[in-house]
Parts: structure tokens; C-alpha cells; sequence
């Protein structure tokens, strides 16, 4: 008892140290049918993947290394239903929805420090990353505010036996790739470190403009995770990790009109600590806690100025932003009997922003207290029918607070077929950008302005007083002065997934998403100079739904084949109701207005109706290994060009996005493993639209890594 | 996809034969005049608005802008008609939302005209995204003309014109991006020298 509660004290002042669970897994390198690997991301408890009643994809180590990817976007991107956005870093899009609406987790522990709602995953380095686990469908109900969309899990790799290890990479544009790695384990001790340096010496696409497309940057990243086993029932790990970037801006002249020059410099620094603590303590065989603390730190300071005719330095971009965020959470799973499991859990989360975004001169400090409970209910009413009911609570300091329900079953009918439902809620609260945001673009003579909701009506009655204001867009004024509520959602998803035989799989998942109370950001004021006020109110409701299917087929050992495919419909439901109205909505096609009809309407921007992927994996016993993968997207909307707001027949549209990646390499038997490849095959660009791929992309690579295996 | 690109190739290149040969029927056969204006420059770079006449199809200097001889007036964004606060003679104008240029025919009886700082109207022709003739793309920062309204303008002699903005750039580009040049407006009118309201 004394034991036990030295433990528990040493935990909750270690308030700096990490959490997770620490499994023994087995090689994932072992060739494994991809059904029987474990989940943990879609239950908060250890499942087989083929018992999970949720959409779930797993890419495991092995398809991560041998793809090349180094980022976490590079390996999201090749995953049919998966679309990586490019503003504000690269984005995830899940089923249709913005990046604002997945939670992203790094062994289970949510990754915070978001630009304009978006988590730039190019933060995120693949290396010793044991596994990515998607959910996809609301998971408020297990995770809470975020996770709307769905829920990322990046695994990390737990040490389980000695090793140590090393590989270098170097390709086009100069992307270095550094990491080492190891891992001792001496009884009840396990420790393991890493380290990743990557550097990119960026881009540019367009040579007209004196601005580099991409930025030269580098980061590193440092990670160390402890375990000790205090006996077979208590096991305590510490996580942390540690990420650094800097990027600076290539300085570059422009001249205006009067001949006057301006020389232009700036840096950008990024950095995000996470440590996580888990105590794990098995009561009795049906009754298990985990006991977490978690705490991550992420800033950002941007810095830009410009040299005015050689003399005088002018700042003209000054950004810091800093959001801490400390959470506390008990999770006790309980085995009621061999049919059924229950999972409680409760937490408090301190949420504080320090930033300079919202006054124009000091750095405000913004707090937000959250508490929840969680419940989980799972029942396996008998062998071919399982049921999953949970529900969060979630009490919200800043907002009202928010009850999220999920349902998931799981029908068995014929062995080889396997049928899952599931309906849940999501939510999102607002953030604290959407709440008090001040900014006024003071650059380039534009001069807007942009007001959280909780900053309309002090800042809208200055600018008055100031005499700024030309006039008040009245609707979107008042639809502003209302408090912001949390954005919901209702998911609905329904699976297939059939085997035809050992060789053959084949799944299909429907799905929809209701997301009430959207918030929108739109121009509540003109300013005198003719430039705009914005602000943030709830106002649409939009609908995201489609299918996803997948087909594997394995003709002989060591090649894998598969398709995907994911069709996509999209609307904001305020639009089809203008369109549908007696007044109807007007478009202009190459010159030729037109009235809409709901045919001519092409949904949310930035969606692709259809995307697709062909990957075929290769690797033989001498342990050559050979890939290739085909994703392919339909042209996605960019831009409103009649003035009418939606996106429509005539307006602007990218061309169809079509990337080959190939792969080769081999693993010798001393632990060497060489590797090259090529990204982008086919020179695949888009300047305007899509500025972050820069064309085709070369690596080589080589890497050691020793394993002591264990007696 | 191909298909239909072509057959709406094809459907647009009759309609356009189609609203040619009507345009000049119509400007024949009626005292109605069509009038295209190509990137007139308004961007009142040293204060002032451009003046233009729908009457005469012609821009008015400036020093004229106290007299009737202009009827609309553009600088930025920001349209006059010539009455109320911004010109001597009794101009008026409105928006009408959702209808073609092409099939709008006839100024219905019962519309009202407004005037520039009468009634409490600020501008007869409404200025702010979304209110007036365009909108504003906060992420593009592009302005754009909505599709399906037009100006019914009463000019400065009393005679009825309805106008459509068409562009706010120079040279008028499909798709305008950060390198156009805003501040142009190119817009088609028509002009009814008989008087009447009815545009046919």
C-alpha cells in the first residue's frame, strides 16, 4: 500500500514527466495479415483491428520506412479519404472537413499550437514511429473537444529489446535527413532516446517573384521515453520530446515605382516540448488505471522586417504566440465479466495562450479551464454481434459545456463478412483566436481589420469613435455580437469489410457528416479606407458525405497490391437553401450569367470529388524491396470568381492532381539497409495552387541499426 | 468530363451568336444603345472620381463634376449617381439582385430609386461586399462583381440605363490574382433614349 502510494505522489509531482502505457509488442517488421494488429486509438483500450466497429487505418513502420516518408504528411498524403491542405503548413482533411476538426496525439497525448485552426503535420518527423493510427467519425466521446473529424495516433516505437541505430539521407533541395537512435533495457529499466535533425534548403517556383516559395529551414527533434516495472502490476513511463525549427527568409529586394528599394529579412522560430507521465496499476485482474499527467509547451515568434533604401530597419511582421497546456486524467478500465468491459475516466486540462495577437501592443495571456468525464461501455452480446455506447461530458470554463454521445456496432452475419455502424458527436470549442483575435494589418496599405467574437463590440465602437467606420454589414454585425457555441457535428458511418479469400480483402465505409453552428469568418464592417472589419460568428451548417473503399489483394508472399478510392459530396446547406430560394443565386460561366441550379453547385472549397490510390508493395527474401504508389485527386475549387461566395460551374478550379512515388531498396543481414527513390515521378506541378510540392524529388539513403536480441 | 466540356463549349458559343444578333436588333429596331466600357480607370489616384456619361458614352473631366453632363461616377469601389449629395441634378439608382442583364427588360413600376445621402440612404448604389455589386474574397483579397445584379440607374436627364459591372480589374482577367490590377472597371450598359423604362 505504502508502495502504491509513493507511486501515485511521485507522479503527480513529477507534473513535467510523460504517459503512456508501455505494451510488449511484437516486430512489426514480421509480415503480419494487417486484421489482426492492435488498435488503441478507437476505444481508449487494446483491440484487434478486426474487432474494432469504427473506421479505422493502421500504416505500420514497415510501409512508412519503406515508402521514404520522413514527415507526417508525406505519409498521410498516399491514404485514399486523406487530403493534405497547404495553408498555414500542411493540414489534414478527413472525410471533407477542415483541418480544424481532427485531434492529432502522439501516444495518445494531444499535439496543441494550431495556425488559423490548422496543426502543420511537416512538425511531425515518421522516424521511430511504431505505427499510425487513424479513426475516422466523431470521437468526441472518447477524446472531447477536436475530434470531430476523427483522431490521428502516431505510436511511438516502445523499447522492448537493445538496440541502437543510425541512417543518414540526402536528396533534392538539399533535404537532409539525420537520425540515431537507442534503446537499453536492463531488468525492470527500459530507456529509449532519439534524435532527428531534417533540413531543406527550400524552393522556388516562381521565378518573377523576388520571394523564395519555400522558406530554407531546419529542425530537430529529440525524444526519450523510461519505463520501470515495479512489479507486474505497476509500470510507470515517462515521454518527452522535444522539436526546434527555425526558418529563415532569404533575404530579397523589390523596387516600387519611385525607385525606392526594400530589402526584406525575417526568421521564424518554432518549438514544442511535450512530456507525459503514465502510472499503470492493475488492481486485481478486472481492474486496471492508468494515472496520467501531461504537459506541452509550443511557441512560435515570427519576426519580418525590411531595410528602407539602405538605412533605416522597419519591422513589419512581429508574431509570438504560446499555448501551454497542462492535463490531468485518470482512465480505469473495468472487466465486468467476459462479455463486457467498461472504461471511466476523468480529467482537468489547463489551457493557457500567451500571444500578441490579441492587442496590438502587448502580449496578452488567455486561460481556459476544462473538465471532463468519459464512460465507454463495451458489450460482446454474443459471437457475432458487439455493442459500443459511450458518452463525454465535457465542462468548459469559456463556453457552455457539451455532452458527446457515440453508439458502435459490430454485426458478424457470415464469417467473412463484417458490418459496422456507428453514430456519434463531435464538437469543437471555439478557440482562442476565434474569441479574441485583434489585428489590424497595418502592412501594404490594406488595413484591415479582424475582431475575436468577444472583441466585436469594444473594438467595432472604437473604430466608430475613430471615425473608421463607412458602414456595418448589419445581418453579420448582430449575427457577431452573439457569444460563440461550440461547433457540433452528428457522424454517421457504415462499414463492409469482406474477405474473399486469405489473398483477397475488400472494405467500403459510407459515411456523413452534419456539422451545425460552423463558425465563418466574414466582413462585418468597411472600413473608410475601404478595407474590411472581420469577425467570427456561428452561422453555417455544411454536410460532408461519400464513401471509402479499399481492396487488397496478396498473390504471393511478399507483394501487396491495393486500390483506393473515396467519392466526395460536400455542401454548405445555407448555400443550397439560397440557391433553392424564390430570389435563386447567379453565376457567371466564362462571361455568361447564369441562374444556379443545385447541378451547377460544387460544394466546400478545396474538396476533390474523387480520389484514388494504386500502391503496390514488393519485397523478396534476399531483401531487395521495391514500391510504388499512384495518388491521384480530381481538380478541387480554389477560387469564386462572380462574386456570389460559393463555388460553382465557372469557377475557378485546380487541375486534376495525379503523383507517382517509387521506392527501392535492401536490408542486409548485418542490420544495413540502403534505400532510394523518387517523389513525384512525373514532375506533377501547380504553381499557384498548390506551392507546396515542388516538383519531382530524389533521395538515397542508408541506415544501421543492431538489435541485441534477447536470450 | 471531355463531353461536356465540349458540349458547353459549343452551348456558349451559340448563346453568345444568339445574344449577339438579338443586341443588335434590338439597337436597330429601338431608341435603346448598347455600350460596352473596357477598363475605366478609377483609381481616383489624386482624389477624385472618374465622371462618365451613359448618354454620350464618354468619361467627363472632373471640373464638370457640379454639373449634369455626368450621370455615374467611380472611384474604388465606391459608385455616385448624380443627384442628392453628389451631384446637382435629380439622378437616382438601385440594385436590382438576381437577373440577367440580358432578360431584364423592363424598370417595373414600382421600384424606388434612391439618392446618393437621401432618406438615409448612404450610396443609391450600396457599397460594402456582399450589399452592392460586389464581393470581397478575405483570403484571395480579390473583389469580385456578383453574378445576377445589375444598376438601374435614372441619369442625370431623367432617362433610365442598367448597368452591368463586368470587372474590377485592368484588362479585365477571368481570373484576377494578386498581380492584377484593381481599380479598372469594365462594364456593359444600356442606354434608353426615348425615356421610357423599358429597355427592348
Amino acid at each position: 500500500m505504502l508502495k502504491h502510494t509513493i507511486v501515485i505522489l511521485l507522479c503527480f509531482f513529477s507534473i513535467t514527466i510523460f504517459a503512456q502505457q508501455n505494451k510488449k509488442t511484437t516486430d512489426t517488421l514480421q509480415a503480419k495479415s494487417n486484421l489482426d494488429e492492435v488498435v488503441v486509438t478507437a476505444t481508449r483500450s487494446e483491440r484487434k483491428l478486426s474487432n474494432v466497429a469504427v473506421p479505422v487505418t493502421i500504416i505500420n513502420k514497415k510501409t512508412i520506412q519503406q515508402s521514404g516518408s520522413l514527415r507526417l504528411n508525406d505519409i498521410l498524403n498516399e491514404q485514399a479519404g486523406l487530403f493534405i491542405t497547404n495553408s498555414f503548413g500542411s493540414g489534414l482533411q478527413m472525410q471533407g472537413l477542415s483541418p480544424d476538426y481532427t485531434l492529432i496525439l502522439i501516444d495518445g497525448e494531444p499535439v496543441v499550437g494550431r495556425t488559423s485552426g490548422v496543426l502543420d503535420l511537416s512538425r511531425i518527423t515518421v522516424a521511430n514511429i511504431k505505427k499510425i493510427e487513424i479513426v475516422k467519425g466523431p470521437s468526441s466521446s472518447l477524446y472531447g473537444s477536436d475530434a470531430m473529424a476523427g483522431v490521428v495516433n502516431i505510436i511511438t516505437e516502445n523499447p522492448y529489446q537493445n538496440t541502437y541505430g543510425a541512417s543518414v539521407r540526402y536528396g533534392s533541395l538539399g533535404v537532409t535527413d539525420l537520425n540515431a537512435n537507442t534503446t537499453i533495457i536492463k531488468n525492470k529499466f527500459t530507456f529509449s532516446a532519439q534524435g532527428n535533425f531534417y533540413n531543406n534548403n527550400g524552393y522556388n517556383l516562381n521565378p518573377s517573384s523576388p520571394a523564395q516559395t519555400l522558406d530554407p529551414f531546419y529542425n530537430y527533434t529529440l525524444q526519450a521515453k523510461a519505463g520501470y516495472k515495479f512489479s507486474d502490476n505497476t509500470k510507470w513511463t515517462v515521454n518527452a520530446r522535444y522539436f526546434n525549427q527555425l526558418q529563415t527568409t532569404n533575404p530579397y529586394s523589390t523596387t516600387d515605382a519611385a525607385n525606392n528599394t526594400y530589402i526584406f529579412s525575417g526568421k521564424e522560430t518554432t518549438k514544442d516540448v511535450n512530456i507525459s507521465n503514465t502510472l499503470e496499476h492493475k488492481f486485481c485482474s478486472a481492474v486496471k488505471t492508468y494515472l496520467r499527467v501531461y504537459y506541452t509547451d509550443y511557441q512560435s515568434a515570427t519576426n519580418q522586417s525590411y531595410v528602407y533604401n539602405n538605412s533605416s530597419n522597419n519591422i513589419y511582421y512581429n508574431d509570438y504566440f504560446e499555448q501551454i497546456f497542462t492535463r490531468f486524467e485518470d482512465q480505469t478500465d473495468i472487466t465486468i465479466n467476459n462479455k463486457s468491459n467498461l472504461i471511466v475516466g476523468a480529467g482537468w486540462i489547463f489551457d493557457n495562450v500567451k500571444s500578441n495577437r490579441y492587442d496590438e501592443t502587448n502580449v496578452l495571456t488567455k486561460k481556459n479551464n476544462i473538465g471532463y468525464l468519459f464512460s465507454q461501455y463495451d458489450w460482446q452480446i454474443n459471437n457475432w454481434w458487439n455493442l459500443i455506447a459511450g458518452v463525454r461530458y465535457d465542462y468548459n470554463q469559456n463556453y457552455a459545456s457539451h455532452v458527446s454521445p457515440k453508439l458502435a456496432m459490430q454485426f458478424i452475419p457470415i464469417k467473412k463478412l463484417k458490418i459496422n455502424a456507428s453514430i456519434g458527436g463531435g464538437f469543437k470549442a471555439p478557440d482562442f483566436r476565434q474569441l479574441y483575435l485583434n489585428f489590424t494589418n497595418t502592412s501594404a496599405g490594406t488595413g484591415y481589420t479582424v475582431l475575436g467574437n468577444n472583441e466585436v463590440a469594444a473594438g467595432i465602437q472604437l473604430l466608430q469613435r475613430q471615425g473608421q467606420i463607412q458602414s456595418i454589414n448589419q445581418t453579420f454585425y448582430n449575427a457577431a455580437l452573439q457569444p460563440l457555441q461550440p461547433e457540433t457535428s452528428t457522424g454517421i458511418n457504415l462499414g463492409f469489410n469482406y474477405t474473399f479469400t486469405q489473398k483477397v480483402n475488400a472494405n467500403i465505409n459510407f459515411f456523413r457528416n452534419d456539422v451545425n453552428n460552423l463558425i465563418t469568418t466574414s466582413a462585418i464592417a468597411q472600413k473608410t479606407n475601404n478595407s474590411f472589419v472581420y469577425s467570427y460568428f456561428n452561422l453555417n451548417r455544411v454536410y460532408t458525405q461519400g464513401f471509402e473503399t479499399e481492396i487488397k489483394y496478396a498473390p504471393t508472399k511478399g507483394l501487396q497490391i491495393s486500390a483506393g478510392y473515396q467519392l466526395l459530396y460536400t455542401a454548405d446547406k445555407h448555400d443550397i437553401d439560397s440557391i433553392k430560394s424564390s430570389a435563386g443565386v447567379y453565376g457567371r460561366d466564362n462571361g455568361v450569367v447564369y441562374r444556379l441550379t443545385l447541378k451547377d453547385y460544387k460544394g466546400l472549397f478545396n474538396r476533390s470529388t474523387h480520389s484514388a490510390n494504386i500502391k503496390v508493395y514488393y519485397e523478396n527474401k534476399s531483401g531487395w524491396f521495391t514500391n510504388i504508389r499512384e495518388i491521384y485527386r480530381s481538380g478541387w475549387g480554389v477560387q469564386d470568381l462572380d462574386g456570389n461566395l460559393m463555388l460553382n460551374r465557372g469557377d475557378l478550379f485546380t487541375k486534376d492532381f495525379f503523383q507517382t512515388n517509387i521506392s527501392i531498396g535492401k536490408f542486409f543481414n548485418n542490420g544495413l539497409k540502403v534505400q532510394a527513390g523518387c517523389d513525384n515521378v512525373f514532375n506533377w506541378k501547380d504553381i499557384i495552387n498548390s506551392p507546396n510540392i515542388p516538383g519531382a524529388l530524389f533521395y538515397a539513403g542508408i541506415s544501421y541499426s543492431f538489435t541485441q536480441h534477447k536470450k | 468530363m471531355k463531353n461536356r466540356f465540349l458540349q458547353f463549349v459549343c452551348a456558349a458559343v451559340i448563346a453568345s451568336f444568339t445574344l449577339a444578333s438579338c443586341s443588335k436588333d434590338s439597337g436597330t429596331t429601338t431608341t435603346a444603345i448598347s455600350t460596352s466600357v473596357n477598363s475605366l480607370n478609377a483609381t481616383g489616384s489624386d482624389g477624385h472620381f472618374t465622371f462618365y456619361s451613359l448618354e454620350t458614352g464618354q468619361q467627363i473631366s472632373n471640373t464638370d463634376s457640379a454639373t449634369t453632363k455626368w450621370d455615374i461616377a467611380f472611384r474604388s469601389t465606391t459608385i455616385l449617381i448624380n443627384g442628392g449629395t453628389s451631384g446637382p441634378a435629380n439622378g437616382g439608382a438601385f440594385v436590382q439582385k438576381g437577373v440577367t442583364f440580358d432578360t431584364y427588360n423592363t424598370i417595373s413600376s414600382d421600384s424606388t430609386f434612391k439618392i446618393d445621402g437621401m432618406n438615409g440612404v448612404a450610396r443609391a448604389i450600396t457599397t460594402g461586399s456582399g450589399n452592392g455589386w460586389y464581393s470581397y474574397n478575405f483570403s484571395t483579397d480579390i473583389i469580385s462583381p456578383i453574378a445576377g445584379n445589375i444598376i438601374i440607374i435614372r441619369t442625370a436627364n431623367g432617362k433610365y440605363a442598367k448597368v452591368e459591372i463586368q470587372s474590377y480589374y485592368q484588362n479585365a482577367p477571368i481570373i484576377p490574382d494578386a498581380n492584377s490590377v484593381s481599380r479598372y472597371y469594365t462594364f456593359r450598359y444600356v442606354f434608353q433614349v426615348n425615356g421610357s423604362k423599358s429597355f427592348n
